[in-house]
């Protein structure tokens, strides 16, 4: 018998949008059980429903065979259910042990039982932290680890993971998932909620394939052959995405010129250290990392963010009016103004030009309208109208705005920060032959990205930065995924001598 | 002579720390659990109000007191039907409060006594005396000036490490603290958030309700219009220059009482050669030197007065 099954889920929002139609779905114990699907085709909300976040319109829940209703996620994981947001549910200010503490109900806490359990936990998960420490210090990683931890406490049977790896890279990705592997075979039951097909069929035991709210099938992993068999359940139709990129070798004048570059955090700690390089006319260049190394310090900075503590950052604009385009990575933070209309946020970079408002400052709606209309078809953007504000958008949705909004702005000069993060399959292809045409037409791309193969397929040169210093810059025709991995990490020992 | 002169400004700015200690107190809690209670400021007048009118027809001082308390967790009560029930917005919920009860205070006192009010106004023949604590009170200077004080007080002293170990060695104590940072990470790990505002809320009632009566029970003798004079808000400003931090609070609103007591020395003393008005304003414009020297950085509760609306 599975721990979990559910039959004939059906989910029908407010607005009379159908996220989720009549899927089933199941998990065993001790499997990691894919749950695969574009943007929007209900993976988050089927398992929203299945941790009690979200009620269902109609459709059963079985846990070890009897039917149950959900009243909250802390009733769902009574039944020993628990799911691991996109967005951590830690409290930043409070320490990893108070934050542990939290959830667990007062008979539970007996602190020296707790200490002992958490210890052992600890180690299970290689988590190595100051209990006391607050949770804002720690990385992505580390905090990724706390949450498990917790719910490794309040003894969840079930852990749900969605999209876990969108926020870390690279090779603390690969560790992550060998850490899912390891949970499921204690006996827990995974489902990882992912669009990377790579990914699920790294460490998955069974494949759910979800299209447009329905479960289209359910395969054993040693069942598919080919990924590109997936590829199409995912997007119902065939669809082949051809090579990219024509090599270049040869570039024209500098369009960013970063020199001798030191930038602070806010707490004070040196971020950016002594950092130079160059984005010329008409080349992508690729800034790789892991997480927490400097990239996110050093494009503020270029953006005018933050203050440098020394160094020049040099503009080599022909056309002196036109300021860089930025695909920031915070987009709800920077990207966005949430509570104002797709609209409005489609020429929230210049709606000061003359062409939006006049010359009194009287905004021209229509202009407004058919520029916005381009971007949402360029796009494809789901909305349902222009006025709509952006917060109601999925995530996807606001990062395609933002994108459509910064590359049609015909600047000279783009800092895209992780553009296709979030996007699925199809939307992040056509990012990648945009940044590809753009390039093309002339424009510098500095692309920041944590995808080692997005890097690989666009960019002519790529820089991998740690601590704070771009430690190798390769040309394309000289990276490999396995070499960039190793720049990134300091892992091997040779690496000096070159 | 300037020692006697010292240990009477502070015997007397001790006194006048007793209402903002318990307000401040009061509302700290309340702040850590992400509410900010503009409201204290007419919870305390209806306190003052409350305490006045039954120490009057009753001359039991015992019960003032606690008809005060109950007065103030009506309040209270009204605070939390509009923001935690009904997610208003904290602020303008506040800020309504305070001067519809200005006005109601002060209607009610005319509506009881008339509205010619004779030139000795209502008043009461006992107030609240101060009452010496055995042992302590015999220790020179500090047992004279800390130990001989009405009960309030010592109420106010003993609830500083209580809300301390409240907020920071319970269990209750975290959740308050959880909900005040984000409720709804609280309430996706099944807490109750508004029913802790709610239980919060009934005892800053109390406790600011009792505040106000030290006002119109203990200092003075009778009740005047709009008496508090925005001691619930400099409450408020002193739990920000404490940093929401309990055991800050002492200092700070001793700190404030300290230059209140000296102000009105100064003004009594009549040596100073501009208007006394001046010497009033000094205690505030000191609370706002201080907020910029020392408040800049800090950071509150990170969900102080939004609205909480549970979402499924």
């Amino acid at each position: 018998m599975p721990l979990i099954r559910l039959e004939n889920i059906v989910k029908i929002y407010p607005g009379g949008t159908v996220a989720v139609d009549n899927a089933c779905f199941e998990v065993e114990k001790g499997e990691v059980h894919a749950l695969l699907g574009e943007n929007g085709a209900g993976k988050t909300t089927l398992m929203k429903i299945l941790s009690g976040c979200l009620k269902p319109t109609s459709g059963s829940i079985y846990v070890d065979g009897r039917r149950v209703e959900f009243r909250s996620p802390a009733h769902a994981m009574k039944y020993g259910i628990g799911m691991l947001h996109q967005h951590f549910t830690l409290i930043p200010s409070m320490s990893v042990l108070e934050n542990v503490m939290l959830g667990l109900t007062d008979q539970d806490v007996k602190k020296e039982k707790l200490l002992k359990d958490i210890e052992r936990i600890s180690k299970f998960l290689r988590l190595n932290v100051d209990l006391r420490s607050p949770v804002h210090v720690l990385s992505v990683g580390e905090k990724q680890k706390v949450e498990i931890m917790r719910m490794m406490l309040l003894k969840a049977r079930i852990l749900i993971f969605d999209e876990p790896t969108s926020s870390i890279c690279g090779p603390d990705a690969e560790n992550f998932l060998d850490m899912l592997k390891k949970l499921a075979s204690e006996g827990y039951g995974i489902v990882l909620i992912t669009h990377k097909i790579r990914e699920a069929l790294k460490v998955c035991d069974r494949v759910t394939v979800m299209r447009k709210g329905k479960t289209i099938s359910t395969l054993k992993r040693d069942e598919i052959k080919d990924e590109r068999v997936l590829l199409e359940m995912m997007l119902g139709e065939h669809f082949l995405p051809e090579v990219l990129k024509q090599p270049r070798e040869e570039y024209e004048t500098p369009l960013l010129i970063v020199k001798d570059l030191v930038v602070k955090n806010d707490q004070g700690v040196v971020k950016v250290n002594r950092v130079s390089f160059e984005v010329r006319k008409g080349e992508i260049f690729g800034l790789i990392g892991v997480e927490g190394n400097g990239q996110k310090e050093l494009i503020e900075s270029i953006t005018g963010l933050r203050k440098q503590l020394s160094g020049q950052i040099i503009f080599n604009n022909s056309k002196y009016s036109s300021s860089p385009s930025y695909i920031p990575e915070e987009r709800m933070e920077v990207g966005v103004a949430p509570s104002l209309s797709v609209m409005k946020n489609a020429v929230l970079r210049d709606f000061e030009r003359e062409e939006f408002s006049g010359r009194y400052g009287i905004l021209k709606f229509s202009k407004i309208g058919e520029i916005t209309n381009k971007i949402i078809h360029f796009m494809d953007v789901r909305t349902p109208n222009m006025n709509l504000p952006v917060k109601y958008l999925s995530g996807g949705n606001i990062q395609k705005l933002i994108v459509g909004r910064e590359l049609m702005r015909g600047s000279e000069l783009l800092i895209a920060e992780q553009p296709t993060a979030g996007l699925d399959v199809r939307s992040a292809y056509h990012v990648r032959k945009n940044l590809l045409k753009l390039a093309s037409m002339g424009v510098g791309i500095l692309l920041v990205s944590s995808d080692i193969d997005e890097v690989l397929e666009v960019c002519d040169r790529v820089a991998v930065m740690r601590d704070g210093r771009i430690v190798r810059i390769f040309n394309a025709s000289e990276a490999d995924p396995k070499r960039i991995g190793m720049y990134m990490l300091a892992a091997e020992v040779g690496l000096s001598s070159q | 002579m300037i020692a006697e002169l010292v240990s009477g400004i502070v015997y007397s700015s001790i006194i006048l720390l007793t209402p903002l200690l318990l307000a401040g107190i009061a509302e700290l809690l309340v702040e850590k659990s992400g509410l900010l209670n503009l409201s204290i400021e007419a919870t305390m007048l209806m306190g003052a109000f409350t305490a006045f009118m039954v120490a009057y027809y009753t001359q039991d001082l015992l019960l003032a007191t606690i008809t005060a308390g109950v007065a103030g967790i009506i309040m209270c009560l009204l605070f939390a039907l509009l923001t935690v029930f009904l997610s208003l917005d904290q602020m303008v919920i506040g800020l309504a409060m305070n001067i519809l009860t200005i006005g109601m205070t002060s209607y009610l006192y005319r509506a009881s006594f008339g509205w010619y009010v004779s030139p000795v106004p209502p008043h009461i023949k006992e107030t609240i005396r101060p009452i010496e604590i055995p042992v302590l009170s015999d220790i020179p200077l500090i047992g004279e000036i800390v130990f001989h004080q009405i009960p309030h007080t010592y109420l106010a002293f003993l609830l500083v490490p209580l809300v301390w170990w409240f907020l920071f060695k319970t269990r209750l104590g975290l959740k308050t603290r959880a909900i005040g940072e984000d409720p709804q990470v609280a309430d996706y790990l099944g807490i109750n958030v508004n029913l802790i505002r709610f239980y919060i809320l009934i005892f800053e009632g109390f406790i600011v309700g009792v505040a106000g009566s030290t006002l119109s029970i203990a200092y003075y003798n009778m009740f005047l219009d709009n008496m508090t004079q925005g001691r619930g808000y400099i409450a408020i400003a002193l739990v920000i220059l404490a940093r929401w931090n309990p055991l800050l609070l002492l200092p700070a609103s001793f700190l404030f009482s300290f230059i209140d007591a000296a102000q009105l020395r100064i003004q009594a003393s009549g040596v100073i050669p501009f208007p006394y008005q001046f010497s009033l304003m000094l205690p505030y414009l000191l609370t706002i030197i201080v907020l910029i020297i020392a408040g800049r950085k800090v950071k509150g509760p990170a969900a102080l007065a939004k609205p909480f609306k549970k979402v499924r």
